[in-house]
């Protein structure tokens, strides 16, 4: 039973991403372990890649001395974003005990000033760190701390957000704040072709052949991909479905995702990409504002012009747009 | 059977000569070795068993072979610490210092999984031999010395001193202490393998033996306490305790990272080594820091210009020595108050003795009141030591926009600039009296001590430099592509290092030289690779620009001329957004041009 919402817990099960993976360890395994940010949209596996870099075999295999690091993960969802102190305490309880201080703060200073001292690097993981940096509860001098951490001691962050942690700020001095200067962003966009063959093959249990026609139909996005397969596993013969059965029988299970993508593109956004449903080059001036979609993969930009990552995301605009849904204020 | 008086006298003699027996064939003098591993107990407490137990199975690894192969005999170990025995105290002595070197390496070894400090203490005296054990007061006493060395020490007793005198062996006298068990105090001699300044080893004794006194007979104790005043309570104190020795911090500088991608630097730039450019700034700052009385200046620049870097820079061992008069005689202290935005006066200075005693451990002791009395007590003390102190404080507009601290704080830190060897190098965004809390704190005369230095944008050559050095000696030059690489990330160190570490990062994945790529285009992933990290940081700097300032850019995007002479311009250059190579000024790279011409 294939479940596209759930996460990859499993190593074994998480596909692709191979490049990615590589720069995240790159970074964390520098001389001086180095931040990163992974933006990725909503269902683009952000939460599996973080599942995967911190599982113990594969940080064995992608970091060199892997003995002195100490990889832990905590989700800044629900009761850790409720404040600083919430947060604070859950990342406290994942270090070695300290000493002990005066308050939170102090008391994981200290943990990470002993790691440090001992030669030992810390990598924490925060999946979800949105929920925090658009969080008014959560001070500036909070992001201070993190950022005073990296600068001090052999720690870095690896966190992922749906969009870039800065633009997710509601306190301007936050927003402004040198936190988000540690961090190299990297964004999640869609597997390779290949990649995305291999992830439904795996998933379903279905051929080569058909996995090669969804994946050139629907796109190379995890999360379209197992849900094509899911939908796909209640036909009788899903290999012997002709093309156009197979677009109607997959669009239903597509437009939801594709709706909920465009409904958080900022109205500026949606001019340009009615020129795109059109079969228009959009203005190149107004290009920038389709820049979210480029760097998450649902539209391939090359020199001036821009196009749809796949035919079901080109079907889904057009529609869009006969239905009056691309009508914004851009 | 005789008298009671002569089986007395034989029983005397029997046990003389029992003793005598024991003496002759079951002692022998020795020279004695305890080690122990410094901070075991919390390190076990802290990172677990195994960890504890792997780094005590490093430390033996370590230190058993050096043991033997001087001739020594390893008696027992006792939890991390270790008893052996030698023969001849000059090879003992050896040994140890074999021993701290040894450790030595392996914690400057970057892949070091667990470094640990060892100290060590040598006796000589005549022990009592039993099968493999050693027993008596000789070894008690070698326990002793041993327990009053540091981290990285050996300490020795007059025994060994006098044994090895004459081998050439580097020792000083620390002084005389007392020793639990012995009614005489014991010398203490250090074995100096790191050839330290003896006066600063003799200063670190003193202040050693005063803080941790022996504690007197209990009838003496309450003889003291009675005697003492009842408000005895420490006063205010500041120590100097050991000097400053350049030469030797910049030995004991750790290695240069030697693998990796050198240039993933998004923090502050923590190895000297990796820092590059602003020599003549440096230079600059450095010599109004030497002048007869310290100058204060104020460094301005935009975010990821670099002044964090350079601040910290200022402090290494590197830049002091390379560019101090006197390297020796001034002191450092720096403060991030990013963190720190609504602190008060009292706090400020508690801040500034906390973070004092932890960046100067060993060097300064104090117990000042957190005011401006504690604050004076310090400067004064500094300035008796023939020392200056530089404060250097990062984001410090953080405390002049902060409206819990008055007018006459920033009067009270100019008079400690007036009266004392003291001075302050501040970096800010913006010029610090435009970033006050209040009109009152920008008109105080506190700001006219600092003269603005401007943190900009790097000659040509120092970024030739960051390009060429650090990828030569990763063995994946980028000269080839410097032009390239320039042309992308412009002159500005951040937008440089983003652009070498995308080339870097392509050669290394593709196993390909630079060489190589003459006369091919830009490969793609190094383009998408630098657009990925630069764009959010080109996004804000145009955001966040003033609407005339924004219109100029994009002008200069579009092909079109900013006349110099405006102010708006001359502000965008001292920012480091345009550059002037000929006679009109230009973006300052390629791929902000870009960024911004699609913008347009």
């Amino acid at each position: 039973m294939i479940d596209p919402e759930a996460p990859v817990r499993e190593p074994s099960g998480f596909i692709g991403q191979a490049g990615l993976v590589r720069r995240v360890f790159s970074r964390i395994g520098a001389d001086r372990p180095q931040s990163v940010a992974v933006i990725g949209g909503k269902k683009s596996g952000k939460t599996s890649l973080l599942a995967y870099i911190s599982a113990p075999g594969v940080a064995a295999r992608l970091l060199e001395g892997v003995e002195r690091f100490l990889l832990v993960s905590m989700c800044a969802d629900c009761e850790a974003a409720k404040s600083p102190e919430s947060f604070l305490a859950g990342l406290e309880g994942l270090l070695p005990a300290s000493a002990g201080g005066a308050n939170h703060y102090e008391s994981i200073r200290k943990s990470i000033e002993e790691l440090h001292a001992a030669g030992r690097r810390l990598v924490v993981l925060l999946d979800d760190f949105h929920f925090i940096t658009s969080n008014e509860r959560f001070p500036l001098e909070f992001f201070s701390f993190l950022r005073s951490m990296a600068n001090n001691y052999n720690l870095a962050y690896v966190t992922t957000s749906f969009l870039e942690l800065q633009k997710l700020c509601v306190i301007k001095d936050v927003q402004e704040s040198p936190f988000f200067n540690i961090f190299t962003n990297m964004h999640l966009g869609m597997l390779s072709n290949d990649e995305a063959k291999l992830l439904f093959v795996r998933a379903t249990g279905m051929g080569d052949e058909l996995a090669g026609r969804v994946a050139a139909w629907c796109g190379s996005s995890p999360f379209l991909l197992k849900k094509a397969g899911a939908r796909l596993a209640r036909e009788k013969a899903p290999d012997a479905l002709p093309e156009a059965n197979l677009e109607r029988i997959l669009f239903p299970e597509a437009a939801p995702y594709f709706e909920e993508v465009i409904s958080l593109l900022p109205p500026e956004a949606l001019k340009p990409l009615q020129s795109i449903a059109r079969g228009k080059s959009p203005d190149p001036s107004e290009i920038h504002h389709l820049s979210s979609l480029v760097k998450q993969g649902f539209l391939v930009e090359t020199e001036d012009a821009v196009s749809c990552f796949s035919p079901a995301f080109l079907l889904f605009l057009r529609k869009a747009l006969a239905a009056r849904m691309l009508k914004g204020k851009g | 059977m005789g008298t009671i008086e002569e089986l007395l006298r034989r029983r005397k003699e029997l046990l003389q000569e029992i003793d005598a027996e024991i003496l002759k064939n079951h002692t022998r003098e020795v020279t004695l070795l305890f080690t122990d591993i410094v901070g075991s107990t919390r390190f076990y407490e802290r990172m677990g068993d195994i960890a504890g137990r792997q780094m005590v199975q490093t430390h033996n690894d370590l230190l058993f072979p050096l043991i033997e192969s001087f001739g020594g005999r390893i008696i027992k170990t006792i939890g991390d610490s270790i008893m052996a025995s030698f023969a001849d105290p000059v090879r003992a002595v050896t040994c140890t210092v074999e021993m701290q070197k040894a450790i030595r390496a392996y914690n400057e070894e970057p892949s070091a999984a667990n470094r640990f400090q060892v100290r060590m203490g040598l006796h000589f005296g005549r022990a009592v031999v039993d099968e493999r054990d050693l027993f008596g007061d000789a070894v008690n006493t070698a326990a002793r010395v041993e327990s009053r060395a540091q981290g990285d020490e050996i300490l020795v007793s007059g025994a060994v001193e006098e044994r090895v005198e004459s081998a050439g062996v580097p020792i000083v006298f620390l002084g005389k202490g007392e020793v639990k068990g012995k009614e005489d105090p014991l010398d203490f001699y250090l074995v100096n393998w790191q050839d330290l300044d003896e006066e600063t080893l003799r200063g670190s004794w003193r202040a050693r033996e005063k803080k941790e006194p022996q504690a007197p007979p209990a009838d003496q104790a309450a003889q003291a306490a009675q005697a003492a005043p009842r408000t005895a309570a420490r006063g205010p104190r500041v120590e100097i305790t050991a000097g400053i020795d350049t030469n030797r911090e910049l030995a004991a500088l750790p290695p240069q990272p030697s693998r990796g991608n050198p240039y993933l630097n998004r923090v502050m730039i923590p190895h000297p080594g990796m820092f590059f450019g602003r020599k003549a700034l440096v230079r600059r700052i450095m010599s109004r820091l030497s002048a007869q009385s310290p100058q204060s200046i104020s460094l301005v620049g935009e975010r990821r210009i670099g002044k964090s870097s350079l601040l910290n820079h200022l402090r290494s061992p590197k830049a002091r020595h390379e560019t101090l008069e006197a390297p020796d005689s001034c002191l450092f202290l720096f403060l991030d108050f990013q963190q720190t935005r609504a602190l008060e006066p009292g706090q400020f200075f508690s801040l500034i003795f906390s973070e004092l005693r932890r960046q100067q451990a060993g060097r300064i002791a104090l117990d000042l009141p957190a005011d401006d009395d504690g604050m004076r007590l310090l400067c004064e003390a500094i300035a008796a030591a023939g020392l200056r102190l530089a404060f250097l404080f990062d984001e410090f507009e953080c405390v002049t926009k902060n409206e819990k601290i008055r007018p006459e704080f920033y009067s009270f830190l100019r008079s400690l600039a007036n009266a004392f060897p003291v001075c302050f190098i501040t970096a800010s965004g913006h010029d610090l009296k435009d970033m006050c809390a209040s009109h009152a704190i920008s008109d105080s005369p506190f700001f006219n001590i600092f003269s603005v230095q401007r943190v900009g944008l790097f000659q040509r050559e120092d970024a030739v430099d960051l390009v060429c050095g650090p990828s030569e000696a990763r063995g994946i030059p980028l000269a080839p592509v410097s032009d390239r690489i320039l042309e992308m990330g412009g002159v500005h160190p951040f937008f440089l290092q983003v652009a070498c570490a995308a080339w870097f990062e392509h050669l290394e994945t593709v196993n390909r030289g630079a060489e190589d790529l003459r006369g091919e285009p830009t490969p793609r992933d190094v383009i998408e690779a630098f657009r990925q990290e630069a764009r959010p940081h080109f996004e804000f700097i145009v955001e966040n620009l003033p609407p005339e300032e924004r219109e100029i850019l994009l002008t200069c995007a579009g092909g079109g001329n900013a006349d110099a002479s405006e102010p708006a311009v001359q502000n965008l250059e001292a920012r480091g957004y345009l550059l002037r190579t000929g006679a009109e000024p230009v973006l300052f790279s390629a791929e902000f041009r870009e960024f911004l011409r699609r913008r347009k």
